[in-house]
């Protein structure tokens, strides 16, 4: 409750003999206690009976400068500005390396920008380790994306593409790639890729490099089945992949698929085919495949059944294989069995805690055996803080096993994030070490407001001279802002498609009123983008009645006729107050009949002009439209025994 | 948040009673409006543009309103207001306002939509300028009889202060007292705006840390025009939580600055019989 509610009010009401059900009692804010001598700060007075003042901070939790709750208004809202939002933070990996790292996306003058980059520094000095960029036109016609790039012929590199839509079906891109070492070793290559769309259901893909190689691969699907192909050749270093797959789904969640796959690199041919069918099984999706490679010697065969399903709340997963390895090299044959088999269980105890249980295990004939069990525990005490942890099972205390993860969101926009155990370096190619040890990652979020870009709606509100009208609410769809001292107005960023623009009567100033003309406006229409609306100003009629006592023809004091009836037209009526006068207010310009009602003042009232016709202009009042009125003197009639 | 005031009327004089036939005052009128005072932080040039709405019981007669602004000013003690026309106050903002309507009827059960405009000129001088926005109850056309008669009519105010441009919000304490059973404290408005005024009253004993007693001040106005002084007071505590003897009596008020003004000297404490507050 503001101050002005409860006092101003409880005053002027109660002047007026009104008794006041008005706000509640005023509320005290709670103030520190004062002491005298650290807060006094002017000296004491000797005379304890002097008047000493002083001054005492305010607690910052106390607003008593707050006033009383606005009365009610319609509300501005506009269109949201474009937005920048994502986060820098930095990590350090003890003993190993330090990183920078930039994410970011959202819109820049209407470009869409994705940015992600990681700078790190340790044993390869401070490099450049990862990074991309992509800005997309805000027409979506157009994207370049920058740093670390994928190709399906030139593999992983590093440099720019540009991608463009030449048509509705047609999606062609330039790039030039160097080469991400360690990842490829190959010359810089400037490649052409196209992408096609023949009807609804086929794609079609090509792309030629500056060294000759190229890629040519199609997908299609008819009906129940797809069937995909794909012919890579690369020259430097000399490759070649031939792919041919498809699947068909046999019913509602069952799917049979098989593939097969040839490469030749450096005259070496390797091979590799897979068949496999899906079915659901009750509440189970059960998958079986067979799968045979060749490559340099090495045949292998192996069949595997694999099943997964939701059983209480426990989600579980198990993947049983077997098979043989065939080692044909230099006239020894060695054929080898192996089994190896995946089972995880995933249980959530409740919204905030999940444990996740991994086993895998792997025989083979000639003896050998691996396991591998870890528990995974993910907590979420509470909002802003995740833990996880990470140990083998059973021996959950075995340190070299144990990873513990904390994210904790900070005040202003900060995330901490400590991570302990077996942990990756920064940079690709340090040296892993087998002792546990901490990362540390902090990062600070970002939300920035960015140039819009999209189209604006703007124009001006005039009256009918043309002049500008301040503070008058303009709405366009779900938008509203008032006119500046000009009477201008401009809604930035608006999302494309038509939408009604009018002027708000309830946000109008009161001596305007609306048209309630709505536009209608597309903020896309370059002739549609500056649009004048009109308001009326109002004006009023004012005047006195009164009794020409003395018959001079004008008013005097005293003359002044309070309670009369005064009407305008047949819909509106007003009362004279104490001193005779009346008004008629909110009025828009036009022709108006004022009429005195001579029987709300005395029966024997006459007036010569009981209505006045008037034409009110717009931006003019009508003042001093009075009523002169005379009482009938009534004869005397004397009585006969006079 | 508007505050919704629910008025029950008992008598307004409008005028007096000399027609041959006499007019009964209505029953008692009880309306509802979401009228809280209006506090603006504005440049010249600025518009505002605000609404109220004025229900009326679906039990009540058709009503008749009127709304205008007029200047508001209010006595030392708070306890008298006056009114005057737009512009007496050299910090009035009444000529700024314009109210559409300014004269409608409500019929029972229906609501009354306001809407009224703040239009700070262009040439004003900086400084806190306000003024009183009434909504009265007027005689109805249609039951209305010339001449002089009684009437009872309801009537309701709110203020509306505007602040144009950087203001001084200034006050002074110029004096800590009892009287008649009362804490008082006087203040003045040495800035250019009126200044919302409450705070509290400690008594401390000469050895004592914590205060034997504390006064709550309620809530006033000092306003910086025609009267720029102002008494604030609540009553004593008990005479036995405060009884005779001699205290630092200190006032801590709080003005809507960052921090608190206050005063203090000692003041022999006599509890006599209560003659009656200042009022507020």
């Amino acid at each position: 409750m503001g101050w002005a509610a409860s006092g101003i009010a409880v005053a002027i009401v109660t002047s007026r003999a009104i008794t006041p059900a008005l706000s509640p009692a005023p509320s005290t804010p709670q103030m520190p206690a004062a002491t005298i001598a650290d807060s006094a700060d002017e000296p004491a007075s000797s005379d304890p009976a002097a008047l000493r003042q002083f001054t005492l901070p305010k607690p910052k939790s106390i607003d008593a400068t707050a006033a009383a709750a606005p009365a009610p208004q319609v509300r501005t809202t506009l269109p949201p500005p474009d937005r920048l939002q994502g986060s820098i933070g930095v990590g350090y990996v003890q003993n190993a390396d330090w990183a920078t790292e930039l994410r970011a996306s959202g819109s820049f003058a209407g470009f869409h920008v994705d940015l992600h980059s990681l700078i790190t520094t340790g044993p390869a000095h401070t490099i450049f380790d990862q990074g991309t960029m992509s800005v997309t036109s805000p027409s979506s016609r157009w994207t370049v994306d920058a740093g670390d790039l994928f190709s399906p012929l030139a593999g992983v590199g590093r440099g720019a593409r540009v991608s463009w839509t030449a048509s509705r079906d047609r999606h062609p891109s330039l790039s030039i790639s160097m080469p991400h070492a360690p990842f490829e070793v190959r010359p810089t290559l400037i490649t052409y890729r196209d992408r096609w769309s023949v009807g609804a259901h086929t794609r079609l893909e090509g792309e030629i490099a500056s060294d000759g190689s190229h890629l040519l691969a199609a997908q299609t699907t008819i009906g129940r089945f797809s069937v995909d192909a794909s012919d890579r050749r690369r020259l430097t270093p000399r490759s070649r992949d031939l792919n041919v797959g498809g699947s068909v789904e046999l019913w509602h969640r069952a799917r049979a698929h098989a593939a097969l796959t040839q490469s030749w690199r450096g005259g070496e041919r390797s091979r590799w085919q897979i068949a496999g069918l899906q079915l659901p099984i009750g509440r189970f999706d059960v998958g079986i495949e067979h799968t045979l490679t060749s490559d340099d010697g090495v045949h292998s065969s192996a069949s595997a059944v694999t099943g997964s399903g939701l059983v209480g709340g426990t989600h579980l997963f198990h993947r049983q294989q077997w098979g043989t390895v065939d080692v044909d090299a230099n006239d020894v044959v060695l054929v080898q069995d192996m089994q190896q088999s995946q089972s995880m269980a995933t249980y959530a105890a409740g919204p905030r805690l999940r444990f996740t249980l991994q086993l895998a295990s792997q025989w083979t004939s000639s003896g050998q055996m691996t396991t591998w069990e870890e528990l995974q525990t993910s907590w979420q005490p509470r909002r802003g803080t995740a833990v996880t942890v990470t140990t083998a099972m059973p021996r959950i205390t075995a340190r070299d096993r144990l990873r513990v993860r904390l994210s904790q969101r900070l005040p202003w926009r900060l995330d901490a994030e400590v991570e302990y155990g077996r942990i990756a370096p920064y940079q690709v190619g340090t040296p892993w070490t087998d002792r546990p040890r901490t990362r540390v990652m902090l990062a600070c979020r970002f939300d920035l407001a960015t140039p819009p870009a999209r189209p604006a709606v703007r124009g001006v509100v005039v009256d009918h001279r043309g002049r500008p009208v301040a503070g008058a609410l303009v709405r366009l769809g779900p938008y509203a802002m008032s006119t500046g001292a000009d009477g201008r107005y401009a809604f930035r960023n608006v999302p494309p498609g038509d939408v009604d623009l009018s002027v708000d009567e309830r946000g109008l100033p009161a001596d305007y009123a609306s048209d309630d003309r709505r536009v209608r406006v597309n903020p896309a229409s370059k002739d549609r983008r500056d649009v004048v609306l009109h308001v009326a100003p109002l004006a009023t009629i004012t005047g006195r009645v009164f009794v020409d006592r003395d018959g001079n023809g004008r008013y005097d004091a005293g003359e002044e006729i309070a309670g009369a009836v005064v009407t305008l037209g047949d819909d509106r009526a007003t009362v004279t107050d104490g001193d005779g006068l009346y008004g008629f207010y909110n009025l828009r310009a036009g022709d108006y009949i004022v009429r005195i009602e001579l029987a709300s003042i005395d029966p024997d009232a006459e007036a010569a002009m009981v209505e006045q016709r008037v034409s009110l202009a717009a931006d003019h009042p009508m003042t001093g439209l009075d009523f002169r009125v005379t009482i009938r003197p009534r004869p005397i009639v004397w009585s006969d025994g006079r | 948040m508007p505050i919704s005031l629910s008025i029950r009327i008992l008598a307004g004089l409008l005028a007096m009673l000399a027609a041959p036939q006499s007019v009964a005052p209505p029953a008692g009128l009880t309306f509802n409006a979401t009228l809280g005072s209006i506090r603006l932080q504005a440049r010249p040039g600025d518009v505002y543009t605000r609404q109220f709405q004025l229900s009326i019981d679906a039990r009540q007669h058709r009503t008749h309103f009127k709304a205008h602004f007029e200047d508001w000013w209010r006595s030392e003690n708070g306890r008298e207001s006056f009114y005057a026309p737009p512009g007496t106050l050299h910090h009035s903002c009444a000529a700024w306002a314009t109210a559409n309507p300014v004269e409608s009827a409500v019929e029972p059960g229906d609501t009354m939509v306001v809407r009224f405009t703040i239009a700070v000129p262009r040439e004003v001088v900086t400084g806190g300028y306000w003024c009183a926005l009434t909504v009265d109850q007027v005689a109805d056309p249609e039951t209305a009889h010339a001449g002089v008669g009684v009437q009872f009519l309801a009537s309701i105010s709110t203020g509306i202060f505007v602040d144009v441009g950087a203001v001084t919000r200034a006050a002074d304490i110029t004096d800590v007292r009892v009287d008649a059973d009362r804490a008082v404290v006087s203040m003045r408005n040495v800035g250019d705006t009126p200044v919302p005024v409450d705070g509290r009253v400690e008594f401390l004993t000469r050895d004592g840390a914590a205060p034997a007693a504390t006064v709550t001040i309620p809530r006033g106005t000092l306003l910086p025009e025609r009267v720029t002084t102002g008494l604030f007071d609540a009553p004593l505590p008990a005479a036995d939580v405060l009884p005779d003897g001699r205290y630092l009596v200190r006032a801590v008020m709080d003005i809507g600055l960052d921090h608190y003004i206050g005063a203090e000297r000692e003041i022999a404490v006599t509890r006599e019989v209560s003659s009656g507050g200042l009022g507020r």
